[in-house]
């Protein structure tokens, strides 16, 4: 019963990819790969090795951005548009439950958002490789995580569209993915400036915010610093798929007892 | 929506405009950054090409990249300036100046805290271990890595004196090519003929590395015209314009032009009231000057 | 005989937004529905037919009052197993062929994958739909979708058909089809439960109408005592005008 339900989500994720796939998204992603070689390709062209630190900032950059819109944008749509094409009825009317739907959309935008990160990552990786920068632990650690990440922006976007505006939902899940860094460096820089009630206000806020900024260690790649410690991977897991599991709580506690 | 909804969400955006502006106002005078181009690059940029979209695309990009190097000096490590509250503290950056034109903030401490000084717990130890970090001051990568990065920086906005400069620094004291460096200079000036800062680059280039005071001169004369010219000189343009005066007199005074080379640093020390490097070399020019001729105590323009 | 379908003093009542009254759109709604009976669900427009089916699926929740399904709670994931669902509007993904949604639709009921490669050529034919298989379903007519909406809905041959505006968008040759559909699974003993306008289609399918209005039931009556109303009414339609001839229908 329960590879059933797996096979049920599966199926309504295949669906979204599918669309994805027949409304002609993934050749979007192919152009905006096809983007990162040529930035990348144009900096090559110096043949000057010292560039190459650029070239993997810039694609790696790039992929950070694409990769997070490509997320938000997916999720964000997932069910406003079954909502506002009455699509699931058919689906609900079958032994699927509201979870297991939500669940289905979950996979759904993970496998897109899957697909066209590690897209960019082959594409970027081909690359690097091609101009002689062998790829690290380093490189493979920032997969990983990227990947992590993609759990927590799906979840948290796809919740969010059950309580706001499609565009609401785009601005505010993108400014909490994009802004997550800038939130951290502020809030680093003015704690100790704050009196003691403002300090545990914005102590709270940072425990609460999901830290997205801490699942991009692009950086540690460009400059060529060693492998995180692989503790760090584990609790970084740990707090994605936490906050996956409460947005999908959170989500379900909405979508359970919404009136379609 | 219902009205208590409404004003919940009013609320919430009052709130959260406040929170904003409350940090906003701590976070202002703490990230005060130099202006990345002086005023003349600014004006130029404005005035000699239209400021059409790729201008102003091309005038970001290479802010851009000029960060950039900063990041790659570092390793990628991030360092920040004291906040207002630290430096009642009494704590300082520490003057941190490879030299050149690449004067940088990274005498502050690190942007991500030292665990003894962290209030983040786990995530501060996260982010210590998954972000560039070390703990102490600021150790630099190889200088010479960043020479490319300034050429594209020229490249994409041929009005970046900055770039120019530091550029030629960088080539003459670690790659060891000061003709490379002259070469880019000479490049800058055509593009620049009215920058301060590229003349006086050219003419500490003649003067540093081949002694070549003779063709120094003129090269400072024309950093002080062109200094003059602008009324309001920027951190680097005044710089500039200071030391032009203060190498011209050091050149007249190297060519044994020692009355030149007074009314130079006299002139100097009136125009840049600040530098006083000028001060001292008047001083010893003046000093020279009384030690060859004790009886004659009468200045170079005939005033006592 | 033992009831399929049973609701007992449903009401639903949507919050109106701020400054608005509450909808009562269902108001102590009670009916039953027997097993092997082939029920047509009419009202006026704005009746409560369509939120008293959502109700039986699952998709909206009653304010109070209960709904029973094959015995089960309405909406619960053992009653849908044996419900078939057409919906009023029929939207279907459109980036799909007819094939790939039934094969979707037959993978959520459980349904096998070497006897869906079967079933869904047996549908496809049964629905009309032979030809057009492969095509793509933004380019499919509404009766077309309806058509497939249909063919979704007796997969995997349920116990009970619940059938929201069941002749929506269907040509004559589809209603034809319909009839055929839903007199095979009255033949078999299956439980059939259809909202609709057509009433000369109610009339020529159903064994028992169920009148709403304003959320209530007004009456029930077997086709054969509807019929047997000579000189009073002369057709389901005479008979529904008298009874909610106020109402634009």
């Amino acid at each position: 019963m329960e590879a059933a339900v797996g096979f049920k989500e599966l199926t309504i994720g295949w669906a979204s990819l599918l669309e994805a796939i027949r409304r002609k998204d993934i050749y979007v992603m192919l152009i905006l790969s096809g983007i990162i070689i040529a930035v990348t390709g144009i900096f090559n062209a110096f043949d000057v090795p010292e560039l190459r630190k650029f070239m993997m900032d810039v694609s790696l950059s790039i992929i950070n951005v694409f990769t997070v819109i490509i997320a938000v944008l997916v999720s964000a749509r997932q069910l406003p548009y079954e909502l506002e094409h009455r699509t699931l009825y058919p689906m609900l009317a079958k032994p699927v439950g509201r979870f297991q739907f939500l669940m289905g959309k979950f996979v759904g935008t993970m496998g897109l958002s899957s697909a066209a990160l590690f897209m960019f990552l082959a594409v970027a990786s081909v690359v690097f490789v091609g101009f002689g920068t062998p790829l690290g632990g380093m490189f493979f650690q920032y997969m990983y995580l990227r990947w992590v990440s993609l759990f927590l922006i799906c979840s948290m976007t796809l919740c969010l569209s059950l309580v706001l505006t499609h565009a609401a939902n785009v601005t505010i899940s993108l400014l909490l993915c994009m802004g997550a860094s800038m939130f951290t460096r502020t809030v680093i820089i003015v704690h100790d400036s704050l009196s003691p009630w403002q300090q545990k206000l914005i102590t709270a806020a940072y425990w609460i915010f999901p830290h997205l900024d801490l699942f991009d260690v692009s950086k540690r790649v460009i400059h060529g610093w060693l492998p995180a410690p692989s503790w760090t991977l584990a609790v970084m897991t740990l707090y994605a798929l936490i906050y996956t599991g409460i947005f999908l709580g959170l989500g379900h506690l909405r979508f359970r007892r919404l009136p379609l | 929506m219902r009205l208590w909804k409404k004003l919940l969400v009013g609320a919430a955006c009052i709130a959260l405009a406040a929170f904003a502006g409350m940090l906003s106002r701590k976070v202002e005078p703490a990230l005060a950054t130099t202006a990345g181009f002086g005023g003349e690059e600014l004006h130029h940029a404005s005035h000699s090409m239209p400021m059409t979209l790729l201008g102003q695309f091309r005038t970001n990009l290479d802010a851009y990249l000029w960060l950039k190097t900063i990041d790659y000096l570092h390793n990628g490590i991030a360092y920040r300036p004291y906040t207002t509250v630290e430096r009642t503290k009494g704590m300082r950056e520490h003057e941190h100046d490879i030299g050149g034109f690449a004067k940088h903030p990274c005498g502050g401490p690190t942007l991500i805290p030292p665990k003894e000084k962290d209030w983040r717990g786990v995530f501060g130890e996260l982010e210590r271990n998954l972000q560039p970090y070390r703990p102490g001051p600021a150790r630099h990568s190889d200088p010479q890595e960043l020479i490319p990065w300034y050429r594209i920086q020229t490249m994409i906005n041929p009005l970046d004196v900055n770039a120019y400069a530091t550029c030629a620094f960088f080539l003459t004291d670690f790659a060891k090519e000061p003709e490379k460096a002259l070469a880019f200079l000479e490049e800058g000036i055509e593009k620049n003929p009215h920058s301060p800062v590229l003349h006086q680059a050219i003419g500490q280039l003649y003067f540093d590395k081949w002694k070549r005071y003779d063709q120094a001169i003129p090269c400072f004369q024309k950093a002080i015209a062109a200094g003059k010219e602008i009324q309001v000189r920027d951190e680097a343009q005044e710089k500039a314009f200071g030391d032009a005066y203060l190498f011209l007199a050091r050149a007249y005074r190297e060519r044994g032009e020692l009355d030149a080379a007074l009314r130079t640093a006299k002139e100097g020390m009136a125009e840049c009231a600040t530098n006083n490097l000028i001060r001292v070399i008047y001083r010893v020019i003046k000093k020279e000057i009384d030690e060859n001729s004790p009886s004659n105590t009468t200045e170079p323009n005939g005033q006592q | 005989m033992r009831p399929v379908l049973e609701t007992e003093h449903l009401r639903v009542v949507f919050k109106g937004s701020s400054g608005q009254k509450k909808i009562v759109a269902v108001d102590d709604l009670s009916l039953r529905v027997n097993q092997g009976e082939v029920v047509g669900f009419i009202g006026p427009n704005g009746a409560g037919k369509t939120t008293t089916i959502k109700v039986l699926m699952g998709f909206i929740f009653p304010t109070s009052g209960k709904a029973k399904v094959l015995g089960y709670e309405a909406g619960s994931k053992m009653a849908k197993s044996r419900t078939g669902y057409l919906p009023e509007v029929a939207l279907y993904y459109p980036f799909m062929t007819a094939e790939e949604i039934l094969r979707l639709y037959g993978r959520l009921q459980g349904i096998g994958k070497k006897e869906l490669s079967e079933l869904i050529p047996r549908l496809i034919s049964r629905a009309g739909l032979s030809g057009f298989e492969q095509l793509r379903l933004k380019n499919f007519s509404r009766g077309m979708l309806q058509r497939v909406g249909l063919a979704q809905a007796i997969m995997g041959d349920p116990d009970l058909l619940v059938l929201d505006e069941v002749t929506s968008g269907l040509d004559p040759v589809g209603r034809r089809d319909l009839r055929n559909i839903l007199k095979d699974f009255r033949s078999r003993g299956k439980t059939v439960f259809f909202s609709s306008h057509e009433l000369s289609e109610v009339a020529k399918l159903c064994d028992r109408v169920i009148l709403i209005d304003e959320g209530r039931v007004i009456q029930e009556k077997s086709m054969q005592e509807i019929l047997e109303m000579e000189g009073k009414q002369g057709s389901l339609e005479d008979y529904f005008v008298e009874v909610v001839g106020h109402k634009v229908t």
